[in-house]
Parts: structure tokens; sequence; C-alpha cells
């Protein structure tokens, strides 16, 4: 049975890595953003490893993101999910594949933000922190990735990249992601609180001992009971789908 | 089999290469806060004592002693030890601290900054565990005027509206942690440009209402009537100097009178009249090992021509008050512009150097003086009692102050904790 998963998983990566066209500019674009506004013209000089947590997660919530919300919105219109759906292959085949497409777009997009940021930023952490760093980013994908699959599931190929993006952005200004707390007015990181991103950044900034003093239940309860909602309502869409 | 081969190489790649990523300099992990050094030369933070041995237990300084104390001793070898230095003037954010501790400097004082790192530091500031950052003292939100200077960084600064309203003003950077108060003052008759100031009235009230809740009051000035102005309502402290005359008969007794530290931030003013030093004393040093940061804040300019007597000024000033017997502190500014964190207050302390004010008085300026002055009770000093942040220098400092520039080693709570490189 996990033959059919790793098929699965083997060719939506081999159809990801026949379109340089969507992956160059999903790992690049983080890159570039960090390069630009975490180390040339940064905010917050004096900061570096600061800077580089905040861009792994604005790095790492991309793909997740955009490979769920486009990849399923475009199979949905076009019919080929309910063909897949039709033949024997479980539905955790098509998800899992996805998922880890999307998980190696993270990874590949966390080794070059953390050797871009060793090379040019002069950020030394100690390897767990590297690594813990590293876990708990891709770990803090599976929220988005869910947040990716209910868009998919919800706007035509048309309209997703949009309206992804109108989530996305914002999401990651409001949690100081791309500029840290201390430069934005205290309104901010108040609204922050709401969102995942803030929560999974606030997470991986407890590693480097730069958070902001909240308790890892408060971020590790609200990003589970995140995840459950968006379960639930994924099951809601897909149920209304089966109609 | 062929599959699960790759995955397995790419996996241990991927671990190799998160070994492969930089750490930060090694610590002390075994080493013990407890331990006998000498025979070192102490500078004690005002004098020189002979040869000496140090005993440290639980990282306070229990004992200095000519000769050797029983059991185990760390060879000194005559090296120079000193109080961890003291940097008067800076602003912390990011890993400040780290790099100040680096290079020697155990203890700062922030000017202005968020409250939630200063709070964050105060609770550290007790505690003997090993550290790799420097203490922190700070100012937390400046006082200031409604776009007044401290407004403009990007900080949401609460501002004074008012007279009245200083009780309120000081009583809400007590409740946020401030270890003093810093009020922003330029008098009206400053002829550069200059953000809106609080007024004279203004800053005569938070003095005032400082003093009452037995805080200390420092004030930024940059010009040579507002620190009139401020030393005569009262100011525990200017922290900076001003370079638009020099310093008068009138402003130096005054200062004398009230006994008010200046600390004159004269980096970060060189940078601006001169700019020579930085670059001479830092930058083209092939020696350093200067990270891509610290060299942009180092060689950042300030744009704009000023006249040549400009820089005459601000060192005569410096000079009429160490003869005025004026207490003057070493404070850098870092990381504003000419400065970086760590780096910069051996050139401060050069530049005291040039202003005439002989290496004994300039350490003590960078240590003892500066615990003094901001109520620092167990800092600054080498001396029973105190805690055990010092450095060992190779060279006397008190015949080349550039012997401070690379410490042998630095101690924090009593743990060595490296040097820099």
């Amino acid at each position: 049975m996990f033959a059919i998963h790793q098929a699965e998983a083997k060719y939506d990566l081999l159809s990801l890595w026949r379109t340089p066209g969507f992956y160059l500019p999903a790992i690049l674009f983080p890159v570039v953003f960090y390069y630009f506004f975490g180390v040339v013209f940064s905010f917050s000089s004096g900061a570096a490893p600061q800077m580089l947590v905040a861009y792994s997660c604005f790095g790492v919530i991309g793909p997740a993101l955009f490979n769920f919300s486009v990849a399923v919105a475009s199979d949905r219109v076009h019919g080929w999910m309910a063909l897949k759906r039709l033949s024997p292959m479980p539905l955790s085949a098509y998800m899992l594949a996805k998922y880890v497409s999307s998980t190696v777009f993270a990874v590949v997009i966390l080794a070059l933000l953390f050797t871009l940021s060793a090379v040019v930023a002069d950020v030394n952490l100690w390897t767990w922190q590297w690594a813990s760093l590293a876990l708990i980013l891709l770990a803090g994908t599976l929220p988005f990735a869910l947040l990716g699959l209910l868009l998919g599931l919800v706007c035509s190929d048309k309209s997703v990249p949009g309206v992804v993006n109108l989530i996305y952005l914002p999401m990651a200004f409001l949690s100081g992601l791309w500029v840290p707390f201390t430069i934005l007015p205290d309104y901010v990181q108040r609204i922050a609180e709401f969102l995942p991103t803030y929560h999974l950044s606030q997470l991986a900034f407890k590693i480097i001992d730069a958070d902001q003093g909240q308790p890892v239940w408060l971020h590790l309860g609200y990003l589970v009971a995140f995840s459950l909602v968006l379960g639930l309502l994924i099951r809601w869409r897909f149920s209304l789908l089966q109609k | 089999m062929k599959v699960k081969l790759v995955l397995l190489i790419i996996l241990i790649a991927i671990i190799a290469g998160l070994f492969l990523l930089p750490e930060p300099e090694e610590q002390p992990t075994a080493s013990q806060n407890t331990f006998a050094l000498g025979p070192v030369n102490v500078f004690n933070g005002t004098e020189v004592l002979p040869l000496s041995y140090v005993i440290v237990i639980d990282g306070v300084i229990t004992g200095i002693q000519p000769r050797p104390p029983g059991g185990e001793v760390i060879d000194g070898k005559n090296a120079w030890l000193l109080p961890g230095l003291i940097d008067a003037h800076v602003h912390v954010w990011g890993d400040a601290l780290e790099r100040q501790l680096a290079h020697g400097v155990t203890t700062v004082i922030d000017m202005f900054g968020h409250p939630s790192t200063l709070q964050k530091e105060k609770e550290l500031r007790d505690q003997f565990q090993i550290s790799r950052s420097a203490t922190m003292y700070g100012a937390g939100y400046l006082v200031t005027g409604p776009k007044g200077h401290g407004t403009q960084f990007g900080i949401q600064v609460p501002v004074m509206n008012g007279a009245e309203d200083a009780k309120r003003v000081v009583a809400e950077r007590i409740d946020s942690g401030s270890d003093f108060i810093k009020a922003v003052y330029t008098s009206p008759t400053a002829v550069y440009e200059h953000a809106p100031s609080i007024s004279l009235e203004e800053l005569e009230a938070v003095i005032r209402a400082g003093h009452e809740r037995d805080q200390l009051v420092v004030v930024h000035v940059s010009d040579h009537q507002s620190a009139l102005d401020a030393v005569q309502a009262g100011a525990d402290g200017l922290v900076h100097s001003f370079f638009d005359k020099v310093a008068s008969d009138q402003l130096l007794s005054e200062i004398k009178q009230r006994d008010t530290f200046v600390i004159p931030t004269l980096t970060f003013y060189e940078g601006m009249l001169r700019g020579t030093s930085t670059e001479t004393l830092l930058l083209n040093n092939p020696e350093f090992e200067i990270s891509a940061q610290a060299k942009q804040s180092l060689s950042m300019k300030i744009p704009g021509q000023f006249p040549e007597h400009f820089f005459t000024n601000l060192i005569s000033s410096t000079t009429r008050m160490h003869e005025a017997g004026i207490r003057l502190l070493v404070g850098t500014d870092a990381p504003n512009p000419n400065t970086a964190h760590g780096w910069s207050i051996v050139v401060e302390m050069s530049l005291f150097a040039e202003a005439g004010i002989p290496a004994q008085q300039i350490l003590t300026a960078a240590t003892a003086a500066t615990a003094n002055a901001f109520g620092i009770a167990d800092r600054g000093m080498i001396a029973s009692g105190y805690r055990a942040d010092f450095i060992l220098l190779e060279r006397n400092p008190l015949e080349d102050l550039t012997a401070l520039q690379q410490p042998q080693a630095v101690y924090k709570n009593g743990f060595k904790v490296g040097r820099e490189r």
C-alpha cells in the first residue's frame, strides 16, 4: 500500500522538477527577499540571527501555502483530482505527495538561507540551534499546508495565487517576519497574536532566545487548534465537493 | 532499493550540512567560577596594585593578596588584570551584548531602547551563571516631546506633554524597568537643525520628578547652551558633549559645583567632524577580523561638511573638563555611525588620550567611575566582594591603550568566556 504513496510522492516531485518555471521562483523568492531586506537593507542591524529566523519562517511557509493551494486548485478545476479520486489510489497518497514536495522545497530554502546567513551575515549558532530551528520550521509547515489545501479546495486555479499572496504577505509582515516588532507600532503585535505565523515564529525565536517571552504551550496550543479547525473545514469542504 | 539509498544519502548530506554551519566561539563548560589566578598586575579600577593573586569563589572576588594561596593556582604569567570595561553609552539590540562581552566590555549602559530588552536583561543581572553577554543597565524609553529626538527611529516612543506631565512620565519609566531617566533636551537658542524638544521648564520638571523618586536623571544635549541649561536644571549627567564652542568657564564651574558627570561620546562626533580614528585604529588593522555587520556601522558616515574647528572645540572642551576635575565617562554611542559594539571603546579611550587625559584616569573612566556614577555596586572594580567580571591583557594598558583591543581572556561571573576570534 505504501508503494502507492511512494510512487505518488516520487511523481509529484518529478512533475515539479520538470517545471523549473515554478520551482526556481518559489525557491529564489525567499532567498532574494532575505538577502535584500534581512541582510543588505536590514531594518535591524545588529540582529543577524533574528533576521535569519524571521526570514526562514517566511521562507518555509511559502511553499507549504503555494504548493498545496495552487496544485490542488488546478487539479480540482481541471478534473484531475476527480479522476485521481476515482482511481484506486487513496486520497492520503495524493496529500502525502503534495506534503513531501512542499517539505522538499522547504528543506532547500532553509539550506540556502542558512548558508547565506552564515556566509554573508555572520550568523553563528550552535549545531543544536541550527538543527532544532530546521526541525521546528519544517514541522511548523503543517498548519500552513492545511491552510493551502483549504484555499485550493475553495478558490479557482486563477484566483488562488492572488488570494494566497493576500493572506501570506500581510500575515508575514504583521507577525514581524520582515521587520522586527521593536520598530513596529505596539498594536501590530496585538494583531499578530491572532496569526499562525506569529506563533510559529515565536517557537523558532525561542531557539535563539529572542522570542517575546510567551509560554511554549500558548504557541503550540494555537498551532494545534488552528490545524484542527482547518482539518474540520477541509473535511466539510471535501464532503461538499463529493456531492 | 535505489530510492532508499538516494534518500539516505540526501539525509546524511543534510545532517552533515548542519554540522558544517558555523558555531559561536567555544564557551567554557567544565571550567569553574572558583579559582585563584596569579601572579598578575592588577589595575583595580582606580590604581595599580603590586603583583597579586586574585581569589574568586562562585564568581565573586574574595581576596587579592601578594602571596600565592594554597591549592591550585592558574598561572597569571604577570599579565594585566583589569575590571571588565563599562561602556557608558550604547543602544542595545540584536546581539550587541554578546559582541560587547567578546571585547571585554562586561557591562553596558543603554541610553534608549525598547523596555522589553531591558526587562529581560534585568532578570539576568543578579545571577552567577555562565553568560556570553555583557550585563545591561538602561534608560528604557527616553523622555522626549512630541516628534522629538528619539521618535525618528521607528520605535514608538511615548512622549511628554507639558511640565505637569513629568511625574506621570517618570512613574511610567520606573514601572517599565528604567534604571535611570534619560531626557532629551535642546535649547530654543540652538541654531542647528534639530527635532522639536521639550522646554526648559519641562526638563526641570522631569529632573525634579526623577529626583523625588530617587532616580538618576541624565540628559542628552548636543550644544553648549543646552548643556548649560541641563546642568543648571540639575541633571546628574550629560550623555553627550558638544562642539559648537569650547566649554565656557561658567559651564565648567557649574558642572564642577554640581558634580555632574559627562559622557562626551567623542567617537560618534569624531566620525562626523574628522573621521580618521576608526580607520586608523580598527578598519586598517589587518589583524582584526571585523564582522561585516560591525564594518557597516564603523564605516557609516553622517553626511555633511563641518568647519575644522568643531573637532578642536570638542577636544578642547574635553581637556578643559578634565583639567577642571569634572567626571568624564567612556561611552561610545554604539552602534551609531563610526562605532560598533565592543570595537569602539578603545577608539573612545584613544580620543580621551588625545584630549590629554592620562591613561590611568581613562581606565577609571571606563570602569570604576562609570559604575560609581550609575550606582552599580558590585562591578567596575577588582576588590573583595566585587563580581569577577574582568579582563586579562598581555601588555600594560597604562603604557598603551591598544593593549585593550584583544584581551587575552575575558571573565564574566568568574567564568572564562574566551576572546573573539
